[in-house]
């Protein structure tokens, strides 16, 4: 742990309850290592600690920061990346602009130090974020060079000063740069609507490439006054009034609407009437269109204008013209149009009545002339007839449901189809109407009328579906049976009855729903009660008809009842039972449906009852142990692949132990290997606890299976865990160590040695896992105190991971000055480029170096053996004497830091792991005390 | 007059269009043999745009790649030769497509669109829709400038079952509209409702440049974003876990979950006044996790995202002072699809394109209703990229009080592209 700071008692008010050491009076190096170090913030307050304490460094943090830009492929930036953009953000915040005046000047520094190419362009693009008028000079400096011209230009349009505007308006002045550039910079003036003399643009136009004629017209049609009209015009027309590639015509279009919005109306008005008439002869309906929406901006008469549109040829032009017409839309218009419309072409009917309706639903007018919109109800073309329907729909006005039924009683499907869409969705009570229109209406009329009460759940016109029952046509005799089940309540119960036990076959199953729905409202018992008394007044050949409906009570002692009959009964009525018991809801019905799979009797239901079986032991009712132990019983009768694979599929959801094992078995089962390898892949990514060489295996076995689009990221996924899974066994110490009389500190199965932050600390399979809560870890100590020893231990770092161990320590205070601190520091990652000696790795901090290199890959354990014998300190890491010294001897001079370390030659103290904010782990600790 | 191709058709009338016209009706010198279909061209021929050549009632005729891999197999979609452009505006030109198909990475959507409608072209877009709100502005300003059609590519608020609800969302809304649940409402769209935010489309944080491969004219991919130098993870397949390109998980699946949210609250006209993020800081290149983003509206109802494995399981997918639903459609109210059958069904939406193209009435998810849903998903993302709450103006379309945030509404354009 590394940090330079003076304890402060007030730190610990201001700091959070874990032991965190904020970290004041560090130098610059130090807190960008920091920040390097923990960024990305994984909490927006860490980020907040993080960047206000690399604000305070001020130009020589982001100086500082920008050097150690790697150029492209020079290695990663990520972490310089995370800080730079972080800090351009913050600074940008409200209230933070003594922040950003230093840091936009640091950065205007930089680029001029910079010299990649792509390290400037990172630092103009955050510029664009942070950088105001101060950097307008900076930036302009890169308008007339290719690559960078067009990140200072888009920065430069952003910060849209008046002094960005001049910089932008000097580059096209001047002349400077190449073609690329200046397109760059008239882009630019373009999208900031800088007001140079327009001139200097529109005597561009005409010249130069494709490209260089679409920035000039863009910027010209977003600067240009009356003065550009017509010259503007004259490349629209060469273009003939369609879009090419230059974009004349839509600039001029742009600059037409700038013109009326500037409050020119009379030059907007006369050139989009012009442009409407020339669009005309060009053929160019999208440009007539444009130009419309001019003129029903500058209209001073919008009705009118409506109204004569209408009379358009182009159905586009037209439903434009509604469309802009919305924004002056008033009574008087809707006047207007409603009158228009019984002598309106069929198509223009359409067009406005789909208008009316959209009107409706957002301005909910009070429309007159309604009449005229019934009316078209009656109108022979069925688009009309349709529009209309649907208009009365969104109206709402419930004096015309009546109207809209009686579309019900058209011959004519597709008109009685616009009825019920319309009076699906109308809000309001449509029941009585229905009723009425029923006797009157032909057979697709009253399905659909049938069909509109069950979706009311009409139960007051039970007595209509009833008729329709007994008098309908065979289509409508379907329809409203099916009809009964919405519309039946308790006291139709015994009438139902009555029907099923005289249905014909076609009825059956609609009836039975209708008794279920009858007594829904009943309780089990209840309902069971019921049904049973029915079934013992009826006579013994129609009693399988109940059996369904006994199924549906969910009652307990329906179901021997079911059973009792599918074992006893034949033909329909076994098969009815079967039914009944496929259909229970409960797991009641599960053993009875493994039976009917083994009994040799039962083939013939075999399929549905595996099925019906897997469907209830998966339920939630069990277990997860006892779904699987259910699901494997099954599996062991299954016969078709597709019953193995839905089988393997519930297993897999159990997410037990055993049934990611059992399911390993089927990895090599061609059939089902996908479905097995999912399972396996599922339950282990769920249950990082499932660990050990066997899981190891499985999914290793996994990897090579699995064949599906999404694979490649499985796979990755996959190994990711692998990566992770720990290592099971307790540590145990060898022979050797036994006999030297080494005492095992951690073992990866408890803590019990240790106090401190174990919040942070904590136990994670096999190892001591740091993951830290606040920005800077805290710390974990040996719960004894140790004065001479032999300490060894395992330690894997994460990138830029800063860690310390603490000895000789007292537990309060900054082991690094109160005791003695032996760095563990990544100290190969680039954000430690510039460390002191006394900081590398194994270093006693601040006081002896270390030889640095001899650290592991990122990702792998280090081994580190510590003696501590008086003022003798040896470290030797992954077999590397790393460090050998004699603490007083060297302090005896002043420490190399130049800090005062009262707490260096401490006889004795505590061991600790001293955190700085960055996830680390420990494994395998020992210690043998010397006497 | 000039009529052109499909003022043509449709005098046809309407069911003209869709019906084999016999040759005689239509016959006459310089007689071109006009198709029964509309015909469209796709723009972006990579994964997306071959899944898409198929719906009824259209005929592929052009197909365009800065991709000539692409483009090669694009060229063999259908059996028939077709145009095969690399600049799409020569597609969006060229006068034989109706309608132009934009598959493309989000970063060029806006773009095409536009472009589309100034050539007086219908617009089929995939989502998302833009990926910034301001050039989703444009595309809505385009649309009704030049009188287009538009239709934006998710189809969850009129079609197919609603993920983990198990439902098409038509009966959802039925029930959130008759406010039996109460108001206002919070909806929760998290993997535990079978909403899963995609977390693999995040980016690599460093790419080595690599040589550009001979096939891709990466300037051209590239078009309106800043340059950086080539890595094939930026393009084809991952270009979603760039800031530069699109949105990661939430680019890709955010409109498909929460515009039929959008559409269930009612709030197709509107945008939250407030989103709030948690979540680790943003690379600003790299697309990045993040545990939860909370949308508020003005009235108080909320959408809440949670993203990975984030949250609690058992939280209901709406919650309503007086009802949850669940999972697989389970709601809590006693009786409530009884009670449910007084209110009226939601109204019909049109949900053939070509009836939408044929009768020039909305889409069911167009310019408009698209854009809120779009909007939703960039607010998250400018939210996510300043890792702070914003507070947005669903008026004026803008963040109050925050310039930084304002600065990402419109992004500016890399030369020569504008929109």
């Amino acid at each position: 742990m590394k940090k330079i700071y003076i304890l402060l008692a007030g730190i610990f008010l201001l700091g959070n309850t874990t032991m965190s050491q904020s970290p004041s009076n560090r130098t610059t190096k130090t807190i960008i290592a920091d920040v390097l170090a923990q960024m990305p913030a994984d909490k927006q307050a860490a980020y907040d600690e993080l960047i206000a304490g690399l604000t305070s460094t001020g130009e020589e943090g982001v100086i500082y920061l920008v050097n150690t830009i790697n150029a492209p492929g020079k290695g990663t930036n990520a972490p310089t990346d995370y800080a730079l953009s972080g800090l351009a953000h913050y600074v940008s915040d409200k209230g933070q602009e003594n922040a950003r005046l230093i840091v936009a000047g640091a950065y205007v520094k930089a680029l001029d130090i910079a010299t990649e190419r792509e390290t400037k362009a990172f630092i103009i693009r955050e510029l664009q974020i942070c950088g105001r008028d101060e950097c307008v000079d900076a930036l302009g400096q890169y308008l007339a060079i290719e690559d960078l011209s067009g990140p200072a230009a888009r920065a430069l349009a952003n910060i849209n000063t008046e002094k960005a505007k001049q910089a932008l308006q000097a580059a096209l002045l001047r002349r400077m740069g190449t073609p690329k550039t200046q397109q760059d910079v008239i882009l630019a003036v373009g999208e900031a609507k800088i007001k140079i003399n327009e001139e200097l643009i529109s005597g561009m136009i005409g010249k130069g490439s494709e490209e260089m004629q679409k920035l000039v017209l863009y910027a010209i049609s977003r600067i240009g006054t009356e003065k550009s009209l017509e010259i503007v015009r004259n490349a629209a027309a060469a273009a003939g009034y369609k879009t090419d590639k230059t974009g004349a015509n839509e600039a001029y279009i742009a600059l037409i609407k700038k013109i009326a919005a500037e409050g020119n109306a009379k030059v907007a008005e006369k050139a989009a009437g012009d442009l409407l008439d020339a669009a005309m002869k060009a053929g160019q309906t999208q440009t007539r269109i444009a130009a419309l929406e001019i003129l029903f901006s500058q209209s001073s008469d919008p009705t009118k204008l409506l109204l004569s549109s209408l009379k358009d040829q182009s159905g586009e032009y037209r439903n434009s013209a509604l469309n802009f017409a919305s924004a002056y839309s008033n009574r008087e218009m809707y006047a207007g149009v409603l009158k228009s419309l019984p002598k309106a072409k069929n198509e223009v009917k359409t067009d406005i009545l789909n208008w009316i309706g959209r009107e409706s639903k957002i301005n909910k007018p009070d429309l007159p002339y309604k009449k005229n919109i019934t009316d078209q109800l009656k109108d022979p073309d069925l688009e009309v007839r349709q529009a209309a329907a649907s208009a009365l729909m969104k109206i709402g006005d419930i004096s015309t449901i009546p109207a809209l039924a009686e579309l019900l009683e058209n011959n004519d499907p597709p008109v009685v189809k616009a009825g019920q869409n319309a009076l699906e969705s109308f809000d309001g009570d449509i029941i009585p109407s229905l009723v009425k229109t029923i006797p009157a209406s032909a057979d697709a009329g009253k399905v659909a009328a049938l069909q509109l009460l069950a979706l009311r759940k009409a139960d007051k016109a039970f007595d209509t579906v009833l008729e329709q029952v007994k008098s309908g046509s065979p289509e409508v005799k379907k329809a409203a049976y099916a009809t009964l089940k919405d519309v039946v309540v308790e006291k139709d119960f015994p009438l139902l009855c009555s029907m099923l036990e005289s249905a014909e076959e076609d009825a059956i199953a609609p009836l039975q729903q209708a008794i279920i729905a009858s007594i829904a409202s009943q309780s089990a018992a209840d309902r069971f009660a019921g049904v049973s008394k029915k079934m013992s007044q009826v006579e013994e050949n129609k009693k399988y008809l109940y059996y369904i409906v006994l199924s549906a009570t969910g009652d307990k002692q329906a179901l021997p009842v079911i059973v009792s009959g599918f074992k006893n009964e034949n033909g329909i009525a076994k098969d009815a039972a079967f039914d009944a018991i496929y259909n229970w809801k409960g797991i009641e019905a599960a053993n009875e449906l493994y039976a009917v799979c083994t009994d040799i009797s039962g083939a013939a239901y075999f399929d549905r009852a595996l099925t019906a079986y897997v469907r209830l032991v998966s339920l939630p009712a069990l277990t997860p142990e006892n779904r699987f132990i259910s699901l494997r019983k099954a599996m062991e009768i299954a016969k078709t692949e597709d019953q193995k694979n839905n089988i393997l599929r519930r297993i897999g959801q159990t997410e037990t132990f055993p049934a990611m094992i059992y399911a390993g078995d089927f990895l090599d089962n061609k059939p089902v290997q996908q479905t097995a390898a999912n399972a396996v892949m599922n339950i282990s990514a769920n249950h990082s606890e499932y660990t050990g060489q066997i899981v190891r295996d499985l999914l290793e076995k996994v990897i090579q299976v699995l064949d599906n689009p999404d694979a490649g990221y499985q796979r990755e996924a996959i190994r990711k865990q692998l990566n992770e899974m720990p290592e099971e066994e307790p540590f145990k110490l060898s022979d050797e160590e036994e006999k030297e009389g080494f005492k095992v500190l951690f073992d990866g199965t408890n803590m019990h040695e240790w106090v401190g932050n174990t919040v942070d600390y904590t136990l994670k399979r096999g190892h001591i896992s740091l993951i830290p809560s606040s920005s800077f870890g805290g710390n974990l100590y040996t719960k004894s105190e140790y004065g001479n020893f032999v300490f060894r231990f395992e330690f894997q770092l994460t990138p830029a991971a800063n860690n310390g161990l603490g000895i000789r320590t007292p537990m309060e205070g900054d082991a690094a000055y109160v005791g003695m601190e032996l760095q563990i520091i990544d100290n190969e990652d680039p954000v430690y480029k510039n460390l002191q000696k006394y900081q590398y790795h194994g270093s006693v901090y601040g006081v002896i170096p270390a030889k640095r290199g001899f650290l592991k890959p990122l990702g792998e354990w280090n081994y580190q053996e510590v003696i501590a014998d008086g003022d003798h300190i040896k470290i030797t890491l992954n077999g590397e004497v790393i460090l050998d010294g004699n603490i007083r001897e060297a302090s005896k001079n002043g420490t190399i830091d130049g800090k005062q370390h009262p707490g260096l030659l401490n006889k004795t103290g505590h061991i600790g792991f001293l955190g700085h904010g960055s996830p680390v782990k420990f494994r395998n600790i020992r210690i043998k005390e010397l006497k | 007059m000039k009529t052109n191709r499909r003022d043509f058709l449709k005098a046809l009338g309407g069911v003209a269009i869709f019906s084999i016209v016999p040759r005689n009706v239509l016959g006459g010198s310089g007689y071109i043999a006009p198709s029964d279909q509309l015909t469209k061209g796709i723009i972006g021929v990579g994964g997306m745009g071959r899944g898409h050549v198929n719906y009824a009632g259209t005929r592929l005729v052009a197909v365009c790649d800065v991709d000539k891999k692409h483009l090669e197999a694009g060229k063999h979609l259908v059996k028939e030769t077709i145009a095969a452009y690399h600049d799409f505006r020569d597609l969006i030109l060229d006068p034989n497509v109706d309608i132009v198909h934009i598959a493309t990475p989000p970063h060029w959507h806006g773009i095409m669109s536009v472009e589309a409608a100034k050539a007086g072209k219908d617009v089929w877009c995939e989502k998302p829709m833009t990926r910034t709100i301001g050039e989703g502005k444009r595309v809505m300003e385009a649309m009704r400038q030049y009188g287009r059609i538009f239709r934006l590519n998710t189809w969850f608020r009129f079609a197919d079952p609603f993920y983990g609800l198990g439902t098409p969302v038509k009966p959802l809304k039925k029930l959130v509209q008759s406010g039996m649940l109460g108001w206002p409402l919070k909806v929760t769209i998290s993997k535990h409702t079978g909403f899963d935010w995609k977390f693999y489309w995040v980016g690599k944080e460093y790419l080595e440049p690599e040589i550009v491969p001979a096939e891709l004219d990466y300037d051209m991919w590239l078009g309106p974003a800043p340059y950086r130098p080539y890595n094939k993870h930026r393009t084809h397949g991952t270009f979603r876990g760039y800031w530069d390109y699109d949105g990661g998980g939430l680019g890709d699946m955010g409109q498909h979950y929460i515009d039929p949210v959008q559409y269930f609250l009612g709030k197709d006209h509107t945008s939250p006044v407030k989103v709030e993020v948690d979540a680790p800081q943003q690379h600003p290149d790299a697309v990045g996790t993040w545990r939860s983003i909370t949308y508020t509206y003005e009235d108080g109802c909320q959408i809440v995202l949670w993203g990975g494995d984030y949250g609690n399981p058992d939280t209901p997918y709406i919650a309503g002072p007086n009802g949850n639903v669940y999972k697989n459609f389970v709601c809590d109210i006693p009786d409530w699809e009884k009670k449910l059958a007084n209110y009226p069904e939601p109204e019909p939406q049109i949900t053939d394109f070509l009836e939408s193209i044929r009768t020039r009435q909305p889409f069911a998810l167009n310019e408009r209703n698209g854009f809120r849903s779009a909007t939703i998903v960039n607010m998250g993302a400018v939210a996510l990229r300043l890792n702070r709450a914003l507070e947005f103006d669903p008026v004026k379309l803008e963040f109050i009080n925050d310039e930084a945030a304002n600065r990402l509404i419109d992004q500016p354009m890399r030369a020569p592209w504008n929109i």
